[in-house]
């Protein structure tokens, strides 16, 4: 607990001191040390400040102060004895108390700060043995992510922060990273460092240092730097800087042992390179740094925050610390003395102080590199990404690249994933008919064999295609080549209200669309993150393929892999067509300029590439287990009953018939019937249902079923279900289908979380409402002129 | 007989846990990339052991 919350009598025993600087270093002076106690005396009439008596002397705290100090009382140790079994041998009281504040002293608490992909979550992963996603482009991590592990006889709690290139108030995950940093006061801020882009990645570590905290840098992506051949005076960077250097490489997982070793030395001070340095502006800016501090001083702004920091975000115009400001300075004399000593600097040097402290702060860095630093003007690294930019980033070659890409993946997701596919079928076919052999008829063995085998089976024959899509989608992750593509896009997507930016979350939207929603928090500017958020259930979600195969494969079969690449270009034309429609009527407001970095390209390693891959495939199959499992016995349920001796007649008259045959007027014109229709209709849950609601209805409801089963095997490569389909369904009907799933409404996992990354219902309803209109005016549309024209 | 009332059972269990997966679906568990375990931030409880509420990015919402 927290000093400040100890009652009046009450005692405790110190644990650490949190804060930064003078503060910390006045309160430890005070006597406030690991293992000494603490009682809390007497409270002021308002409740603050409060007296404490430490070391047979009193002082008196501001609530505030208090706030900084971790305590445990006697009762937390009772509690904590209870819980945990090793403690119970102790006996006296004391020497438990002593033994739980020498565990929790050795709890180190750090978060990772750096710039976007530059590694931070591969240091994670391997420190913390997790399986987060990493990828080569900015803002993979849009959350924090928390790892407690082991190492070297204290726990660690190592804290992921979102990528930042710098502590401003400019987007929402610099606020955030500056928040965590302020309120949660971590132990120690592990600064990750891209060893190959050195000057930009230090900019954000001298807005580190002016906020006063105890730092560790890691030299990531150090066997780059090296093969690059440039030259690193590590040591002397590290003197430069005032803070311990370590050279890793997060993806091999090299360095990161000692990276630990040396966090736990200035977790106890035994580290000689850690030094507080001020970076320097230069002289005339460092006196209107100090001109604004002794204000900030004069109206007690010294304990929470970093005085330097404040007063240096201030001079930026931060708005947020304006307000910070604000609050603890009812006179307005401190934004005041700002806003002077911004315009006399303007008049003196025709320049606007807010651009001069970042150069000055460039300056610094480069002045740091031009000591240690020596770079390899034949480095091959940057050469090689240079010329396949020329090609990929081309401006007419672009395109055709990024369609080439497109199709190759959904041809081998579909051609390639068409083998282990039939094995699979065939699996299931034989687990069928196993059941169909040895059971005798009843509910139980039509539940078994045309429920949950036909039901699940249909759904998980999709398993490889499913992987090879992620497998293709991860290289163009972790390979660099998703920010290039969204690079080309950004033209055709500012055009249409979109962001660069958009295209990421979107083309991510093809694997699963709940991820690619709260990806949308990469983009800076409100009304890009709302309209891609939107769009993203346009894209063809990896839930879609099952019933996209079955059909295709029923009809279409012989040119499968255009219709597929085809009805996943569609979705991304509606999505941009459906965001310039709602750019132009329902969501407004000024778009923010593209700004991303393209990150060198890098080589996907096949541990990460295929842990991601099998990460989704885990996902599938657990979905498999779950809600295709239930929503297969469920629809059987409705499919089954009400029992009658004639199969036709039960058909037509079961409860999912009714349900199908109360609907099928409105989804008429669309060319569906009561199966589709039906199947349409338990999608909404998950989209696999479709494709698994088909196989129950289909095969409960067709008198020739079970002659088909037996007749299977001579059919050419072709699925069960999709033979079933074939009879029972029209080409143009089919394809009318296939155009309904790709625009009808997301799965209810989508719907909320666009509900909760937008934060109102509002939205989430908006988009169910459009969704299921454009799918079904764009389904009649095509089915009716087709009819027509056929 | 015997199979009237197993598949009675098994369909009464699966209802339960499809109005349970609705509910909590609709609460928004799991949507942060964890396990979506009861306790799941999302669903407005702060004590969940994969992360806590505070954790999760509070200036983004648009």
């Amino acid at each position: 607990m927290l000093l400040s919350e100890l009652q009046t009598g009450e005692s405790g025993v110190v644990v650490r001191v949190a804060g930064h600087g003078a503060f910390r270093k006045r309160i430890i002076e005070m006597g406030f040390i690991k293992g000494m106690e603490v009682t809390a005396v007497l409270n002021a009439p308002l409740n603050d400040p409060i007296k404490y008596r430490i070391m047979n002397f009193e002082v008196s705290l501001r609530r505030s102060d208090a706030d900084k100090v971790e305590i445990v009382t006697p009762e937390e140790a009772e509690r904590e004895i209870v819980n945990h079994d090793d403690y119970r041998t102790l006996d006296a009281e004391e020497t438990t108390l002593q033994h739980i504040v020498n565990d929790r002293t050795k709890t180190i608490n750090v978060a990772l700060v750096g710039n976007p992909n530059c590694g931070k979550t591969s240091i994670f992963n391997v420190a913390a043995h997790a399986h987060e996603r990493v990828g080569n482009y900015s803002g993979v991590t849009v959350d924090e992510k928390v790892g407690t592990f082991e190492y070297g006889g204290y726990t660690f709690n190592l804290i992921d922060l979102p990528g930042t290139y710098s502590l401003s108030a400019y987007s929402p995950e610099e606020l955030y990273v500056r928040k965590h940093i302020i309120e949660k006061n971590p132990d120690i801020i592990l600064n990750v460092v891209d060893g190959s882009n050195l000057e930009r990645n230090l900019y954000l570590t001298t807005q580190l240092i002016d906020m006063d905290i105890t730092m560790v840098m890691a030299l990531n992506m150090y066997d780059e730097l090296q093969k690059s051949g440039d030259q690193l005076d590590i040591d002397q960077l590290s003197t430069l800087f005032g803070m311990p250097i370590v050279p890793t490489t997060g993806r091999s997982g090299k360095g990161i042992g000692s990276l630990f070793d040396k966090i736990i030395e200035v977790f106890e001070g035994r580290d000689r390179k850690t030094r507080h340095i001020h970076v320097n502006h230069g002289p005339e800016l460092e006196a209107c740094i100090k001109r604004l501090r002794t204000e900030l001083y004069e109206h007690g702004f010294s304990d929470e925050l970093s005085t330097r920091f404040l007063a240096i975000k201030l001079l930026e115009n931060d708005r947020q610390l304006e307000q910070y400001a604000d609050e603890h300075d009812t006179d307005g004399s401190v934004i005041k003395m700002r806003n002077q000593i911004a315009v006399e600097y303007l008049e003196r040097n025709k320049v606007d102080i807010e651009n001069a402290i970042t150069d000055a702060k460039y300056a610094f860095v480069r002045g740091a590199l031009a000591e240690c630093y020596q770079r390899n003007k034949k480095s091959t690294l940057h050469r090689l990404t240079d010329k396949l930019d020329a090609v990929v980033t081309h401006r007419w070659l672009g395109y055709p690249v990024f369609l080439i890409f497109m199709f190759i993946t959904f041809w081998c997701t579909f051609a390639i994933g068409q083998y282990p596919m039939d094995w699979i079928d065939a699996l299931f076919g034989w687990l069928g008919d196993l059941v169909r052999d040895h059971m005798s008829p009843g509910p139980l063995r039509s539940l078994l064999a045309d429920g949950v085998i036909a039901g699940v089976g249909s759904v998980i024959v999709f398993l490889p295609n499913i992987l090879i899509l992620y497998l293709f989608i991860s290289f163009m992750e972790d390979s660099g080549y998703m920010a290039r593509a969204a690079f080309i896009m950004d033209k055709l997507m500012h055009k249409m209200g979109l962001h660069g930016k958009s295209f990421i979350p979107m083309i991510m939207g093809f694997g699963c669309n709940v991820p690619a929603i709260m990806a949308t928090r990469t983009i800076e500017d409100r009304k890009s993150r709302l309209l891609t958020m939107l769009v993203i259930p346009m894209m063809s979600c990896s839930a879609r393929i099952p019933v996209y195969v079955i059909l295709v494969s029923a009809f279409f079969s012989h040119h499968a892999a255009v219709i597929l690449t085809g009805l996943y270009l569609l979705g991304m034309v509606m999505a941009v067509l459906m965001a310039k429609l709602f750019s132009r009527f329902f969501v407004k407001g000024e778009s923010l300029p593209f700004v991303m970095e393209l990150p060198p390209y890098r080589m996907p390693t096949a541990k990460a590439v295929l842990r991601h891959t099998w990460e989704k495939g885990k996902e599938y199959l657990k979905k498999m287990g779950t809600i295709i499992l239930g929503a297969s016995i469920i629809v059987w349920a409705l499919s089954y009953y009400p029992q009658n001796d004639d199969r036709i007649a039960q058909a037509e008259n079961s409860y999912m018939a009714q349900i199908g045959k109360a609907i099928e007027p409105a989804m008429r014109p669309c060319g569906f019937d009561w199966r589709q229709s039906v199947s349409l209709l338990a999608g909404v849950g998950a989209k696999e249902v479709v494709a698994s609601t088909m196989a129950v209805v289909y095969a409960t409801s067709n008198e020739e079923a079970e002659l088909l089963e037996a007749d299977f095997e001579s059919e050419d490569n072709e699925l069960r279900i999709s033979q079933l389909i074939h009879d029972n369904m029209t080409p143009l009907s089919a394809a009318s289908m296939l155009l309904f799933i790709l625009l009808y409404m997301p799965c209810i996992s989508t719907v909320v979380a666009i509900k909760n990354e937008s934060g109102h219902w509002k939205w989430a309803l908006f988009t169910v409402v459009y969704t299921i209109s454009l799918a079904w005016i764009v389904s009649t549309l095509f089915f009716q002129i087709g009819s027509l024209l056929l | 007989m015997t199979q009237k009332v197993i598949v009675a059972v098994v369909l009464l269990l699966t209802v339960v846990l499809a109005v349970r997966w609705l509910v909590r679906t609709l609460r928004g568990r799991g949507q942060c990339g964890c396990a979506g375990c009861d306790r799941c931030p999302m669903s407005g409880r702060r004590d969940c052991h994969c992360h806590d509420t505070d954790l999760h990015l509070p200036d983004v919402k648009v």
